[in-house]
């Protein structure tokens, strides 16, 4: 194990690679009326330039917070930000004012959401949603416009894209409109596409379709990705680097290939051994006890301690440094697996 | 096939939905025939709107059937009365997917536990108040929870608690329609082994409805995969996952996600999308997706064929197999 490091030294990719955008040590919370909590204790992560990069971690650990907080999304109040820089290439995008943030919303940052039923509305056609993205970012003609809509949506496998442009939401399949919101996403060619659970209310043959299409678009396009899901077969399938988040904290980051077979966090690892795998006969899952802790009440010590199998007396009183182990693998954890 | 005494037969069961201002039906469970033993998990696999929940509710006359026989330990259940049904239904319990939507937000946990002993007239208030804390020892939850309301529960929590309804009355069979697919994946784990556990301790079968295949995988001795309202193959469990024959279930298999991505080998993926249940595509209902399609396969529907013996029994409905195929 590599001497011990402050956390902005976890960098992401193997090669180091040129970071598209990062999250510097974000604390952020919400304001109730119940009084304020924090959701966000101090998260870092990067994007490498034209890589794959996972998010992962169950519901309430903080991840899409961490990005709609990104994106400025979300509204103040409730929600505050008490540290922290989000930089997206070179600028700090918590100090931009709206108007420059909407030149980079959509345009060249695209997102797609999880449930493709709900991020369409209803009541206006394919054509119109995709030709709004334009309206807003490009001055095209009308026609011009349409021709890039068929074109994406081309791309992305629709077949007959110029009757789509026609119908409604309602008229199509889940893994459709799933595909539309991709093409939707990338009208505008975005350097970097957040993807927030992108396959999760899909089936798994149009899982697979989803994932591949990505992969191939990303290749096409040379964008980076930054994949938010719990699913740790997408994870291993679709990224490079991984950051996995637990109650609010980033707690390991790793090589893909690295967090499977060697997890340091015991989280990860009673993650990983939480699956059934079709390798393999077990009578007994594994399991993780207990719940997650909500952002209410947290305890003072590492947010895991409670459910932990490896838990120490210095782990329920102090709030665990982040290790670098090599530039594969950083971990959050006093008394992590070797 | 095994020689135990079968709990469920389900044969040749159609569940046809009539929608207005549309001349076909919707065929949501077209010609299904199964069985089940005692003690046995059957895992029913497809994907969304193929149709496992509508068989598994049509089976147990949630919804009515259109036409087949559903016997129950010898008893045909189409043929009973309301009456005899609603007391058969002692011995047949669900569990839903959304442990939210599933249980009453206003009754505390006591109330919702021991609502099937108070409907069927079990026990006294006190023999169910023993019964209830039995219950709610033998998921996992605390005695005080049987004051509390279902709100103050987690997710993992509250599917607790409809597994402890739904075992109240001993049943011989559960249908859990995908138990833990809204649950993390830390708490899925919890609940898969509680269901195990609970299946051994109180000698339960299931019928377990999901499309997440390797939860099947771990938990079921039978696997029916199911295609827009058909059974396409059906198999011992591991039969199933070592020799998948139909080019669907082949397919499905290898699109899961896996953590072991080296080994899993090349992935099929499949172009288009389910096709709409109220006009399926003539001959085999998969033939528009699939790999190995051939001429036949458009113009005929294939039938059932039973491969394999004993060790090995399997059936599968596709055009690329014939009898002559030995296991």
């Amino acid at each position: 194990m590599a001497e011990q490091k402050a956390r902005p030294d976890s960098r992401a990719g193997p090669d180091n690679a040129e970071p598209l955008l990062s999250l510097k040590g974000l604390t952020m919370g919400f304001r109730t009326d119940e009084g304020s909590f924090i959701a966000l204790e101090d998260v870092s992560y990067e994007v490498p330039k034209g890589q794959t990069v996972g998010l992962v971690g169950e519901s309430g650990c903080g991840k899409s917070v961490s990005v709609m907080t990104a994106m400025r999304l979300l509204p103040s109040p409730p929600a505050f930000i008490r540290s922290g820089q989000v930089v997206f290439d070179g600028r700090d995008l918590l100090k931009l004012v709206p108007e420059s943030m909407r030149h980079i919303r959509g345009n060249r940052i695209g997102m797609i959401f999880q449930e493709p039923m709900t991020s369409l509305n209803p009541t206006f056609s394919i054509g119109f949603q995709m030709r709004e993205v334009l309206r807003i970012h490009r001055s095209l003609k009308r026609k011009e416009a349409d021709e890039l809509c068929t074109d994406m949506l081309a791309k992305t496998g629709i077949g007959a894209p110029a009757q789509r442009l026609k119908q409604y939401p309602h008229e199509l399949s889940g893994g459709l409109r799933q595909r539309i919101m991709i093409a939707m996403a990338l009208l505008c060619g975005p350097d970097l596409l957040i993807a927030d659970e992108p396959t999760t209310a899909l089936d798994v043959t149009i899982q697979a379709q989803i994932l591949e299409l990505l992969k191939e678009l990303q290749q096409d396009l040379q964008m980076s990705i930054l994949m938010i899901t719990h699913d740790l077969g997408v994870v291993a399938e679709s990224c490079r680097y991984v950051y996995v988040m637990y109650a609010g904290c980033v707690v390991e980051s790793a090589e893909a290939e690295r967090i499977f077979s060697e997890p340091g966090h015991p989280y990860t690892r009673g993650l990983i051994n939480s699956r059934p795998r079709i390798a393999e006969k077990r009578e007994w899952l594994k399991t993780i006890p207990g719940m997650v802790p909500g952002p209410d009440n947290r305890p003072p010590g590492c947010n895991y301690a409670e459910r932990c199998e490896r838990c120490t007396e210095q782990c329920r009183q102090e709030q665990p440094q982040f290790v670098q182990y090599d530039h594969k693998q950083a971990v959050a954890c006093w008394n992590p697996y070797p | 096939m095994t020689d135990r005494e079968p709990l469920l037969e389900i044969i040749d069961l159609n569940k046809h939905f009539y929608v207005k201002g549309q001349q076909r039906p919707v065929r949501a469970v077209d010609g299904v025939s199964l069985e089940l033993n005692r003690g046995e998990t059957l895992s029913v696999v497809g994907e969304s709107g193929c149709g496992k929940s509508t068989l598994a509710r049509a089976a147990l006359r949630i919804h009515e059937p259109t036409s087949g026989r559903v016997i129950f330990k010898g008893q045909d259940l189409l043929n009973l009365s309301r009456k005899r049904l609603r007391a058969k239904r002692k011995e047949m319990q669900f569990i839903f997917q959304d442990p939210y939507a599933s249980l009453d937000t206003r009754w505390p946990v006591g109330s919702i536990v021991t609502e099937p002993l108070v409907i069927h007239g079990a026990g006294d208030y006190r023999s169910r108040q023993k019964k209830l804390h039995e219950l709610l020892e033998l998921v996992g939850l605390d005695p005080t929870a049987a004051n509390r309301y279902p709100h103050e529960f987690s997710g993992g929590q509250r599917q607790r608690i409809g597994i402890a309804r739904a075992v109240a009355l001993e049943p011989d069979l559960i249908v859990a329609d995908e138990p833990v697919s809204a649950l993390d994946v830390s708490i899925q784990s919890q609940i898969i082994n509680l269901l195990i556990r609970l299946k051994q301790d109180l000698s339960l079968a299931y019928i377990f409805i999901t499309h997440d295949l390797a939860v099947v995988k771990h938990i079921s001795d039978r696997v029916a995969v199911m295609y827009l309202g058909v059974i396409i193959e059906f198999a011992g469990v591991e039969e199933l996952f070592s020799n998948p024959l139909h080019p669907y279930t082949q397919a499905l298999i290898s699109a899961i996600p896996r953590i072991d991505y080296r080994q899993s080998g090349r992935r099929i993926v499949l172009t288009g999308d389910v096709p709409d249940p109220s006009d399926p595509p003539s001959g085999c209902r998969f033939h528009p997706r699939c790999i190995h399609r051939m001429d036949i396969c458009s113009q005929e529907q294939p039938q059932t064929l039973t491969l394999g013996s004993n060790g090995s029994w399997h059936t599968v409905n596709c055009h690329l197999y014939t009898d002559a195929i030995n296991l």
